[in-house]
């Protein structure tokens, strides 16, 4: 392990060469990184996989032209000559540049966080954690009819030291949990799965403590008996009605609609020559009902993206996104801040790794809640809809903000009650529309942790962590992700993961 | 990437740490440097290098099996790796064997991938392709994007870790040296079409960015403005990037265990058949356009497999553990991917072209219909079927036998195995998508406007 004083040292000599070299700004960011992952399926081990790694990425602005640089293992000459390169790229790349690189003012900060957790994973045994995942598939392989158990742990330890040419010196160490299991249910034809707590799992921001407490043995019976009764569901009918949507869901939806707030797209900072739906000035579009609130919490606790600073050294700060369907701000870097003229970014930068570049994503997002007792009260307050819970997939195109998505598991509500399970719901529609169609939402919210989508090249894979109640949407239009006839001609809505499933 | 020498020094030393108290060790050695130019007509928006190396130690007792993987390869940090992988698999003593053992010694076919004054080329170098991109859009009046993206050793354009050496002590040893080189330009014209070209080789001597340039702008020079187009079945030119961004699912869904579960296009039987006759698609590394990795990432030899012949289905291709699960020899296919993990699947498709006709020839062939250049957010929505769905990206009208006005992007929805039924002619094949594939000229496919789902 590469210790503390020496890392610091190589960020501190990675900047003073590049300013040294030329250029007006600089910072380096040092990450050692721990990782385990543990997967059993059908109570046998598929992955004991454990890595660490660390390096440094260093980021310049020359002549107004930004570039990166990323080492492995570095020592002092490593950096000295990632200093001299990536000064060297800077410049090269600045010759065409059309519209010089700017940075919003920012005091130099001082500081360190650490995530709250009582007991770090990676001192919990193999065995036992092996132990937890196969206690898991027993029991939900002890049902009839479940024929697919398949269950996993994931750990993740962050230890980043930034440190810029304006002053910054900062220190995070970061720890995600992330944990889930799929029950598969089968009688010889299709396979229906279900998942816990939601989607493919969740992530937080805590402890192995948090793993035992979320009583995932004992949640295995109500998860195969909702896949069993898939089994029979008939599957999800067309058009256009009420949705319902439980917390996991809205949770899931938000994480991808709030891609259209990214500032970095909108400037095609990230993307070259990609237009989103919100207009580039961002505050006073419309992008949902009056009903709609959304914020940035980057100290939400237990969130999956909780830290203390983002990746640029601005300290976490809340933000308000959304205000009554009306969009409040941007989430900006430092230059999209200054492109926008905004006194300081929302400090929405973030990279995964000490490999890549930072690039605006959200921390943890907090949805508002509305005035509806419980998913019950929604219900029971709905003539003719259909409750979707948790999301299997949802693929959302950033450009033109349209959308469709694929729920696990639905009910069909009839006179504000429950009437009979559907199979294979999905919906679609456009971000700025759907939102618009929001009119309730219940007074409880939950937490939870997603991966959101990738983004940039190299890929980024980032965790979020969500607050968001359940909510239920006018005018959706829904239909089923069965697979259409081959000489259909009016083919209903057909999604995917995209990818296909590890392991499968 | 290590030299030879060097990278089995490591291997040797790692291996010779992990495999004390442990039934069997295997040790891979991975990544590499990644250097990644991307830009727009206003300049260049992204210069960056990455380097990244991985030492991967995976240790079996008890039937267990455990990896730990480090970018430490000093010597205290192999050490400590193998402490950690053996720690982790000590508990499984008593569990009794899986009867899983590692590959045995392969043979591999010699592929030169490996070109040192691609090796040399730097940011300063790469600002200078991508300059063709932007100076053209600049005197044109053009919208510009594109890159140019440079590995070295293990590493993928998406700056994913691959194994380039890897060894397990029943004697196993393997080694290979790669560069790669990707070149892509994209020009648009304002309300007008947009014309793409990119090219990928181990040398950039093979590389003409000029002449990227000049494709890409030929195209985006055509006359005619974007217009809409109904939904409807459609016939259809496929140039070869459309083509290897469909044939991708082939690949990810050829796997015998897929297979074994009802979950692909093999599951129908061996022997049916699946496209038309004159379609035939097979996994080879050793092509000369894809000079790939000669073994998978256990270092089982790969060897060039049927999946598709004259419209019938062969193959599926093996990991190791499912050929000696079944009993067949196993083929070299257990792959890695940083989205989906660990999968049995190909990855070097070649699908026989008609050298005779070039795309151009196609437009003319089909007289009426549309040309697809390209796909974008292809997801796949069954792997039995492969039927996938996404969006075109840069489409065009065929009108009397020559490329017509652009048109506006359309949804498909679509059987990859439905569309290779109705092939009717095919143009020379290329590298495309990571496929050598041709473009195809199709009857009905399946299309509606993005704006009406």
């Amino acid at each position: 392990m590469q210790n503390h004083a020496l890392a610091l040292e190589l960020a501190y000599t990675a900047v003073e060469e590049c300013l040294r070299l030329g250029a007006a700004y600089a910072e380096a960011r040092h990450e050692q990184h721990e990782v385990e992952e543990v997967r059993t399926r059908n109570r046998e081990l598929v992955t004991a996989h454990r890595t660490g790694d660390r390096g440094i990425g260093i980021r310049v602005l020359v002549r107004g032209t930004w570039a990166f640089v990323a080492i492995s293992e570095p020592n002092r000459h490593d950096v000295v000559v990632g200093a001299r390169r990536v000064v060297e790229s800077a410049r090269a790349a600045a010759i065409l540049r059309d519209r010089p690189a700017s940075l919003s003012e920012t005091e130099p900060q001082r500081g360190a966080y650490k995530t709250v957790f009582q007991t770090d994973p990676a001192h919990v045994p193999l065995d036992r954690k092996l132990e937890l995942l196969r206690s898991i598939d027993d029991r939900l392989l002890a049902r009839d009819g479940i024929v697919l158990a398949r269950s996993h742990l994931r750990f993740r330890r962050r230890r980043k030291i930034l440190v810029t040419s304006e002053g910054s010196e900062v220190e995070q160490d970061l720890l995600t949990t992330g944990v889930g299991f799929e029950a598969g249910a089968s009688r010889g034809e299709g396979l229906q799965t279900v998942t816990f707590p939601g989607g493919r799992g969740s992530v937080a921001g805590r402890g192995w403590e948090w793993v035992e407490g979320l009583g995932l043995v004992d949640a295995t019976d109500p998860v195969a008996d909702r896949a069993l009764e898939q089994l029979s569901a008939e599957a999800c009918p067309a058009g256009d009605r009420t949705l319902i949507l439980d917390a996991e869901a809205v949770s899931s939806h938000l994480l991808q609609t709030v891609r259209v707030l990214e500032a970095d797209r909108i400037f095609g900072l990230e993307t070259a020559g990609q237009s989103v739906p919100v207009p580039s000035s961002g505050a006073g579009s419309r992008l949902g009902s009056p009903h709609l609130d959304l914020s940035l919490d980057p100290q939400l606790e237990g969130g999956a993206g909780s830290a203390g600073f983002d990746d640029e050294g601005m300290p976490a700060q809340a933000v308000s996104l959304v205000q009554a369907g009306t969009v409040q701000s941007l989430m900006t870097g430092r230059e999209a801040a200054e492109r926008l003229r905004q006194s300081n970014s929302t400090g929405s930068m973030r990279a995964a790794s000490w490999s890549v570049r930072p690039h605006v994503r959200a921390s943890n997002l907090v949805m508002g809640s509305g005035e509806a007792a419980d998913m019950d009260a929604l219900v029971a307050d709905t003539a003719d809809g259909v409750v979707v819970q948790g999301l299997r997939a949802l693929s959302l195109d950033p450009a033109s903000g349209e959308f469709v998505a694929v729920g696990e598991l639905a009910w069909e509500v009839k006179g504000g009650q429950r009437v009979r399970p559907l199979r294979n719901p999905a919906f679609r529609g456009s971000v700025l529309d759907f939102w618009g169609r929001l009119d309730a939402a219940t007074q409880n919210a939950e937490t939870s942790g997603q991966h959101g989508g990738p983004k940039g090249r190299p890929l980024q894979f980032l965790s979020t962590g969500v607050r968001a109640p359940a909510a239920r949407f006018q005018g959706v239009e829904i239909g089923t992700s069965d697979l259409p006839r081959s000489d259909s001609v009016d083919l209903p809505i057909v999604v995917g993961t995209g990818e296909l499933p590890p392991e499968s | 990437m290590r030299a030879k020498e060097e990278a089995f020094r490591i291997l040797e030393a790692a291996l010779s740490m992990a495999s004390q108290g442990v039934d069997e060790a295997e040790v891979a050695l991975g990544g590499g440097e990644l250097g990644t130019t991307r830009y727009t007509h206003q300049g260049i928006t992204v210069a960056s290098e990455h380097s990244a190396e991985t030492v991967s130690i995976r240790v079996a007792k008890g039937g267990a099996i455990v990896r730990y993987a480090t970018s430490d390869l000093s010597h205290d940090g192999l050490r400590e790796a193998c402490e950690s992988a053996k720690a982790q698999v000590a508990p499984f003593g008593a569990d009794g064997s899986s009867g899983f053992t590692f590959p045995e010694p392969h043979h591999y076919a010699e592929i030169d991938a490996y070109d040192p004054e691609t090796e040399a080329i730097r940011g300063l170098e790469r600002a200078a392709m991508a300059a063709r991109g932007i100076l053209a859009a600049k005197e044109h009046g053009l919208h510009a994007r594109g890159q140019v993206l440079l590995t070295r050793g293990g590493m993928g354009f998406d700056g994913e870790q691959r194994l380039y050496a890897v060894a397990n002590t029943r004697g196993l040893l393997a080694y290979h040296p790669e560069t790669r080189i990707h070149c892509g330009v994209e020009l648009s014209r304002p309300g007008g079409g947009t014309g793409a070209a990119a090219a990928e080789s181990f040398s950039a001597e093979q590389l003409d960015p000029d002449r990227l340039v000049s494709e890409a702008l030929q195209r985006a020079s055509r006359p005619g403005t974007v217009q809409s187009l109904a939904a409807g079945r459609y016939v259809a030119v496929l140039e070869p990037p459309a083509v290897g961004a469909l044939l991708r699912f082939i690949g990810l869904t050829c796997g015998a265990g897929l297979a074994e579960q009802g979950a692909s296009f093999l599951s129908n039987g061996i022997g049916s058949r699946v496209a038309h006759q004159s379609v035939n698609i097979r996994d080879d590394f050793s092509h000369e356009l894809h000079r790939g990795l000669p073994f998978d990432i256990e270092g089982v030899a790969c060897q060039p497999v049927d999946l598709i012949r004259q419209g019938v289905a062969y193959g599926p291709v093996y990991t190791w553990e499912n050929a000696r699960r079944l009993s067949v020899r196993a083929t070299g296919h257990h792959q890695a991917n940083p989205i989906i993990g660990e999968y049995e699947g190909a990855r070097y498709l070649v699908m026989d072209g008609d050298d005779s006709r070039s795309v151009e020839d196609l437009v003319e062939h089909v007289g009426q219909g549309v040309l697809v250049p390209d796909l974008s957010e292809v997801r796949l929505a069954d792997s039995r079927t492969v039927r996938v769905m996404g969006v075109t990206r840069g489409l065009w009208r065929i009108e009397q036998g020559d490329i017509g006005p652009p048109a506006e992007p359309m949804r498909f929805d679509v059987g990859v195995l439905e569309l290779l039924q109705a092939v009717t002619a095919a143009s020379r094949s290329r590298l495309a998508q990571g496929s050598v594939v041709p473009g195809l000229a199709v009857d009905g496919l399946p299309l509606r406007p993005t704006s009406d789902f």
